[in-house]
């Protein structure tokens, strides 16, 4: 019953309840971390040498979170104070608790039933006590987390359409999390910029924020230290200014000096593009707990759930440790990245490490985990690819592009244009020449191994099993793909779901043999999505098919992408349905990009009525089109 | 629990999933689950058909006997997996991809085709005992016909891993349907019975399962103690003696009827399907290098 005592202990503190503006909250606070036992603090402070005062500043900064292009100026010398404590809360995080953390809600009150028997729980005890209570709990938990998906993602689709700010988290040399909203269409960042970061290693006008079309764009204005996006330095030549890259949720921006990835001057930009008052951000406080921090799939409640087939049950833990944070990964199936590199065992945690769990980025900083939970896609930069094969042939030229999340992109292009050569080159199966892919904030070639688990690829010719039924293959499918760790009745309901997803509950009795094309093409894509993975590439899946199942089809990834919140590239011919693609990638031949854009905006650039005559006019003008595409991307227009 | 142990657990899961999985398959494949069965029953009575009063008489009419059972044995064991795998080679890349481990992929079609095989070897002795008489001492297991059983068994097992190898090799189920019938050729030709090897291809013939296969039934039906026709068909005492005298034939090593001599050919038997297991899940490996 060791494990009461753990969970009761949560109770006391959970993360998020210490969250009010409330002196006798802040009190309890400041105790525990006084408290002889929790001394972490001290510790803390001569492992990372700085002074770390947990609960200064408390009544001053409620108003101030929300500075924006108005706000003076000289503030910058009062920077520090201005800061956000994690300890007392701007009034956009006080409404996350009941927003959010659902999984932890529920299991808050399941752990006040069970906190009647206590018994002295050893620090060591958590490892063996994370079983949920109850497994029927658990798959309910799991079917509403994916109808919370569902309509969470529809949410986030009608900000898009008003337009919301996106908003900045920034972790500064004061050590305190802050959140900016990015109000106007161009928006400086810097010593003296809009936004002010007042480190020592920021340049005065550091980097620019802009906004075209709802899209984000970061560049960097030619700083003295640069800026890393995703772990990538954005400048390609040492204090000139980079070119415009568009940003994603979740992307982190960073600017440090070599060698120094413990200095307290390197700052740390989160972008997010939920506005302040819809941002899901939420944090947990370490020196507040007095057990290790489980991340899992199903965790005890104050532990971070997240909830993705991707991860383990019990996927890692970050326990104190000589007086910092030490992260272990607890035999997690697909494993813990950390600032884009795979870790084993146990990592001791340095400020400001981005730890990337499945699709969820949790960001280490000054003893706090900031991550978003929200179902994320999946952003992928092609940062000029080429693939040349024997004979010096090259059959994939310079393309440069970013997917972002949750975007349902089509790849067209005539015959020989290489089509399939870029969707393998972005997908890792056959890596480009030169080049490469940034999936997330981490190289997909490098780390592939990491990655593959959440890439799905459904082939041109449905690879199934003929005398199985619809529901037996996926049942097959999904134990050999999921974590070992998935419990019998959790595989039927994921199983149950993805038919609901695909409209496949009619036939999950009918043997594959005596399917139509277009049900065996939704049972390969259904196959896939067992796994949950974030990306799916799928190779014309419409061939074959005649207009009406096509059409069905293509909705069906349009809600996919849009509804479930997955990125979803599409190799195709047909053209009838192309108006539904937020993007489209057109292919020249020899592989070179001609366009990368919306439909609509396709007729205008090629100067056509309708998008098949396309096809006639490049045909004979391959450069004039990559020359227009990379003059108006270099413009500014769209990338 | 370490990782070594969770590695072991999940390869384990992954072999009972795959297993479970052919038993579906195979349960709602009414054709070839009737071939299966049926194989055995029609290769065993064109067997019987053919074969001469004189089984485990003559050395002649029971070597030819043996031979023809062996090739069955080859047959039904290659032609049971040489589609297996190569049929859904796409799917197997695809799985690969997301983690299925070879080994036991391959070790659960193994331990299905060996229950398949199990069952083929009982079907086609049943039938032969009907028609045949078999010795009733046996050198092994004490009843002939069990040994006999036993080396079926094994023989077509070592084929059927051969089978899996070479489904592992070839993209293509066409690609193997046009191998299959060399590599009868090559057991038949190899086994030593039709024709004496000598030189190059005595040693090719120490890798071909027919070969031990062929060793293993001579030895259990003690063919160097069986008379040859002629002597047999001898009409008085007198002419017998005469061409026992002039016919005497030397004693072959490979049909040595004792135990060690059989239970090496077993143990040989065995080793080829280990081994072609093997070579087939690293043959696999290259399935990560096809194109799509």
């Amino acid at each position: 019953m060791n494990n009461n005592k753990y969970n009761r202990q949560d109770n006391q503190s959970p993360p998020f309840n210490n969250q009010q503006n409330n002196p006798d909250n802040q009190h309890l606070n400041q105790q525990k971390i006084s408290a002889p036992q929790n001394n972490y603090n001290d510790h803390y402070n001569s492992y990372y040498g700085t002074n770390f005062s947990p609960n200064c500043n408390n009544n001053q900064n409620s108003d101030l979170n929300r500075r924006s292009k108005t706000a003076p100026h000289h503030q910058n010398a009062h920077q520090s104070q201005q800061g956000y404590q994690p300890q007392s809360n701007g009034p956009q995080y006080q409404k996350q608790p009941q927003k959010n953390n659902l999984g932890g809600q529920r299991g808050y009150q399941n752990n006040i039933g069970n906190s009647t028997t206590i018994s002295t729980g050893s620090p060591v005890s958590y490892q063996n006590n994370n079983q949920f209570p109850n497994n029927n709990l658990y798959t309910e938990d799991y079917d509403r987390t994916i109808s919370e998906y569902t309509s969470r993602y529809k949410d986030n689709n009608r900000y898009a359409s008003q337009q919301s700010n996106a908003s900045l988290i920034i972790i500064d040399n004061t050590r305190t999390i802050r959140t900016e909203e990015l109000t106007s269409d161009e928006i400086t960042i810097g010593r003296l910029g809009d936004i002010i970061i007042s480190s020592a290693i920021v340049s005065k006008s550091h980097g620019k924020f802009s906004r075209i079309n709802n899209q984000y764009y970061y560049e960097d204005c030619g700083s003295l230290n640069g800026t890393l996006l995703n772990g990538v330095q954005i400048q390609e030549q040492p204090n000139k200014p980079s070119r415009r890259y568009a940003l994603g949720n979740g992307d982190v921006l960073k600017v440090e000096i070599e060698n120094s990835i413990n200095s307290i001057e390197n700052i740390m930009v989160i972008f997010s593009t939920q506005s302040l008052s819809h941002n899901n951000w939420q944090f947990i406080n370490l020196y507040q707990r007095n057990t290790p921090l489980l991340i899992g799939r199903a965790v005890p409640d104050g532990n971070l759930q997240l909830n993705s087939m991707q991860v383990s049950k019990k996927h890692a833990q970050i326990f104190s440790y000589n007086g910092g944070f030490m992260l272990q990964d607890l035999n997690s199936l697909n494993g813990i990245c950390v600032n884009g590199k795979r870790i084993r065992g146990n990592y001791p945690l340095y400020e400001k490490d981005v730890i990337s769990i499945g699709s969820t980025k949790i960001i280490f900083t000054n003893g706090n985990v900031i991550f978003n939970t929200d179902p994320n896609g999946v952003k992928v930069d092609v940062q000029d690819i080429s693939r040349v094969v024997k004979g010096n042939k090259t059959i994939l030229s310079h393309v440069t592009l970013t997917i972002n999340p949750c975007e349902l992109v089509a790849i067209i292009g005539g015959s020989g244009a290489g089509k399939s050569t870029f969707m393998n080159c972005v997908n890792g199966f056959e890596p480009a020449t030169s080049g490469r892919v940034i999936m997330d904030n981490l190289n997909l070639y490098s780390n592939y191994n990491t990655l593959k688990s959440r890439i799905g690829y459904v082939p041109q010719k449905d690879e199934l099993h003929d005398f199985l039924t619809v529901k037996q293959a996926l049942i097959f499918t999904a134990q050999l793909r999921l974590n070992n760790d998935v419990k019998k009745q959790e595989l039927k309901s994921r199983v149950d779901n993805v038919l609901k997803i695909m409209d496949l509950s009619d036939h999950r009795k009918t043997m594959i043999k005596k399917l139509s094309g277009g049900q065996k093409k939704r049972v390969s894509i259904a196959m896939e999505l067992v796994s949950d993975p974030d990306i799916f590439f799928l190779d014309e899946p419409t061939s074959g098919l005649d207009p009406e199942t096509e059409t069905a089809l293509m909705k069906q990834l349009k809600h996919l992408s849009s509804s479930i919140g997955k990125t979803i590239v599409v190799i195709t011919h047909t053209l009838q349905n192309i108006h539904l693609f937020d993007k489209i990638i057109f292919l020249g031949a020899g592989g070179k990009l001609c366009y990368y854009g919306t439909p609509k905006e396709a007729l205008d650039f090629f100067g056509v009525e309708a998008l098949p005559e396309a096809y006639e006019k490049i045909k004979n003008n391959v450069d004039y089109f990559v020359n227009k595409y990379n003059n108006q991307k270099r413009g500014g227009k769209s990338e | 629990m370490n990782r070594k142990a969770i590695k072991k657990k999940s390869a384990a899961q992954q072999m009972g999933t795959l297993i479970m999985r052919q038993v579906f398959i195979l349960r709602s494949n009414i054709k070839k689950l009737l071939m299966i069965i049926l194989l055995p029953v029609v290769t065993a009575v064109i067997v019987c058909g053919v074969s001469s009063n004189r089984m485990f008489e003559s050395y002649e009419d029971t070597k030819s006997t043996l031979f023809t059972m062996v090739c069955v044995a080859i047959w039904i064991g290659l032609f049971n997996s040489i589609q297996e795998i190569c049929q859904e080679r796409g799917i197997l890349k695809r799985e690969y991809m997301a983690n299925l481990k070879l080994f036991s992929y391959i070790s659960s079609k193994f331990i299905v085709q060996a229950v398949l095989c199990l069952l083929q070897a009982l079907v086609f002795l049943s039938i032969c005992g009907i028609f045949i008489e078999f010795p009733e001492e046996g050198i092994i297991t004490g009843n002939a016909t069990l040994d006999i059983f036993v080396t079926m068994f094994l023989i077509m097992l070592a084929s059927d891993a051969m089978g899996l190898l070479i489904s592992s090799l070839v993209k293509s189920g066409d690609l193997a349907n046009i191998i299959a019938p060399v590599i009868l050729i090559l057991q038949l030709v190899m086994s030593g019975v039709l024709f004496t090897l000598e030189g190059a291809t005595k040693y090719i013939s120490y890798v071909t399962v027919s070969k031990w296969g062929m060793e293993g039934l001579g030895s259990i039906a003690k063919l160097n103690d069986l008379e040859m026709n002629v002597i047999l068909e001898a009409k008085d005492d007198a002419t017998r003696q005469t061409l026992e005298s002039v016919m005497e034939r030397e004693v072959e090593d490979i049909f040595s009827a004792t135990t060690s001599h059989i239970i090496e050919t077993w143990l040989i038997l065995i080793g080829f399907s280990v081994l072609f297991l093997i070579l087939a899940s690293l043959a696999l490996r290259r399935i990560s290098k096809d194109t799509r």
